[in-house]
């Protein structure tokens, strides 16, 4: 399993795959059997504190202000609290944020908190962010404009993104290319890559193209299933 | 708009109780249906504070600095030892089981040994309160930082957090609500503890004074040294809740 700079790859799975468990290894949480963890060549495997990692949560701190939570990545680097506030303010803007940073979490909206813990995850500053479920406490709407938004915004911040996912229509608009693990114990059982932004014409989830991967998709895991 | 007028409203009904009983209690001695030697009226008790309030007040301040030295050592040794039994898992297991049987031996029976071996001054009851207070603080803080989210622990330690930073940014605010849960308890503990030792040996006081006014036979004064102490509680305890308001500015947005 490889990922390119500037990519967005989806690990796509269904409930207890070991999505999280592989995201936790590459993370650094926990210590994998076998395999190593390479980021951009050197081996980081078991080591915390190498890539940004956000959680289906947003785990914002409810006590301190969205400035507060935000700058908490710099904060725990050792900056000075007004250099990161300082620092914060252009990126705020990118993110739909300006004019919250006195706010506290509770009385934001949850696109809003999402996109919060999210800048607070790309402030991490590692090359690699690792998304898991994201989008998935949200509600549809608020998660297709989530979508949309990620898709440009992530044009502008050039990030890495490996993301975990149990939504096939998510993996297909987000990613570049998709992982599908399958099987009992899991393994990835096929690797997709999907046109690239400029090939895909703006209608993509309802074109057939878009039915005939989710179809793949479906397949693949279907078979997985029936050999538990 | 709605809301502000519902926040300021004041609830009358525990006022309207306590004028009836305050009332109900004048009649009662006024009329002699209760001899007044035993029990001195509301009108009586008002005298006794008003005459004796230079004396009160002189002993109030005694018992008021206990009090709050006490309460501070005891709050600062009640935050130590839980930051400490939440860092070592062995500590924990050593000190913690101790600590609450600790908690069944009365206030009152170590008072007496105290007094013998600290003196009459100000030590033994500051001593006595820093022994009843830090115990509410060490097991409530002690539950808040173990009530930490350990997804938020695992986010901290993927940013690089090291366990004094954890502490600092997340476990100590996040665990703000239950020190002051904490505090509304120690602050009445402080209280007594402080008039209780008082009793037992002194020379300055509201506990010294109750004693002197009880040996007189003066139910008036006792009265009015209760009711002193009653508000004294009274005083700390919207002190503490003030605190609580201003150090958790998020709370008044979340009630919006």
């Amino acid at each position: 399993m490889h990922i390119q700079h500037g990519e967005i790859v989806a690990l796509l799975g269904i409930s207890g795959s070991g999505k999280t468990t592989l995201f936790n290894i590459i993370a650094g949480l926990l210590t994998s059997d076998q395999g190593r963890i390479l980021l951009a060549g050197q081996d980081v495997t078991g080591q915390s504190g190498q890539v940004s990692y956000m959680l289906q949560k947003d785990l914002l701190l409810p006590f301190r202000t969205i400035a507060g939570n935000v700058t908490l990545p710099l904060l725990l680097r050792g900056e000075k609290k007004k250099a990161a506030v300082a620092k914060i303010g252009p990126y705020m803007q990118t993110f739909g944020l300006a004019g919250t940073e006195q706010q506290y979490p509770a009385a934001l909206s949850g696109g809003m908190r999402q996109r919060a813990a999210l800048l607070r995850t790309y402030l991490f500053g590692k090359q690699l962010a690792l998304l898991d479920e994201p989008f998935s406490a949200l509600d549809e709407i608020t998660k297709r404009g989530m979508h949309q938004w990620y898709l440009k915004v992530i044009q502008q911040i050039n990030l890495t993104t490996l993301l975990v996912t149990h939504d096939i229509d998510e993996a297909l608009v987000l990613a570049d290319r998709i992982y599908v693990l399958a099987g009992q114990p899991s393994q990835i059982a096929a690797e997709i890559q999907l046109p690239t932004r400029q090939q895909r014409p703006a209608d993509f989830e309802l074109t057939n193209g878009f039915l005939e991967y989710k179809r793949q998709i479906l397949g693949i895991l279907a078979n997985g299933l029936s050999t538990i | 708009m709605q809301k502000k007028r519902i926040n300021i409203k004041v609830n009358w009904a525990p006022w309207t109780v306590l004028v009836v009983g305050v009332l109900l209690w004048q009649g009662l001695v006024s009329f002699n249906i209760v001899p007044r030697f035993l029990l001195p009226s509301p009108a009586d008790t008002v005298t006794a504070f008003y005459t004796d309030f230079p004396l009160l007040l002189q002993n109030m301040w005694v018992t008021l600095a206990e009090t709050v030295i006490g309460l501070l050592i005891g709050i600062l040794l009640g935050i130590f030892l839980a930051i400490i039994m939440d860092r070592f898992e062995f500590l924990y297991r050593a000190v913690y089981p101790l600590l609450v049987i600790s908690q069944t031996v009365p206030t009152v029976a170590i008072a007496p040994l105290l007094i013998l071996w600290l003196g009459y001054g100000m030590l033994p009851k500051i001593v006595l309160i820093i022994v009843t207070t830090f115990f509410p603080v060490a097991v409530e803080m002690l539950t808040g930082f173990r009530a930490t989210d350990p997804d938020l622990l695992q986010l901290m330690a993927t940013m690089g957090a090291k366990r004094l930073k954890v502490l600092w940014f997340v476990k100590l605010p996040q665990s703000l609500d239950h020190f002051f849960a904490s505090l509304r308890i120690a602050v009445t503990y402080a209280v007594i503890s402080a008039v209780v030792a008082e009793w037992v040996g002194g020379n300055d006081g509201l506990g010294v004074y109750m004693t002197r006014v009880m040996k007189a036979y003066a139910f008036d004064k006792m009265f009015a040294v209760i009711v002193l102490i009653t508000i004294l509680s009274l005083l700390l305890m919207m002190l503490v809740n003030g605190l609580q308001h201003w150090l958790e500015p998020w709370k008044r947005v979340e009630k919006q």
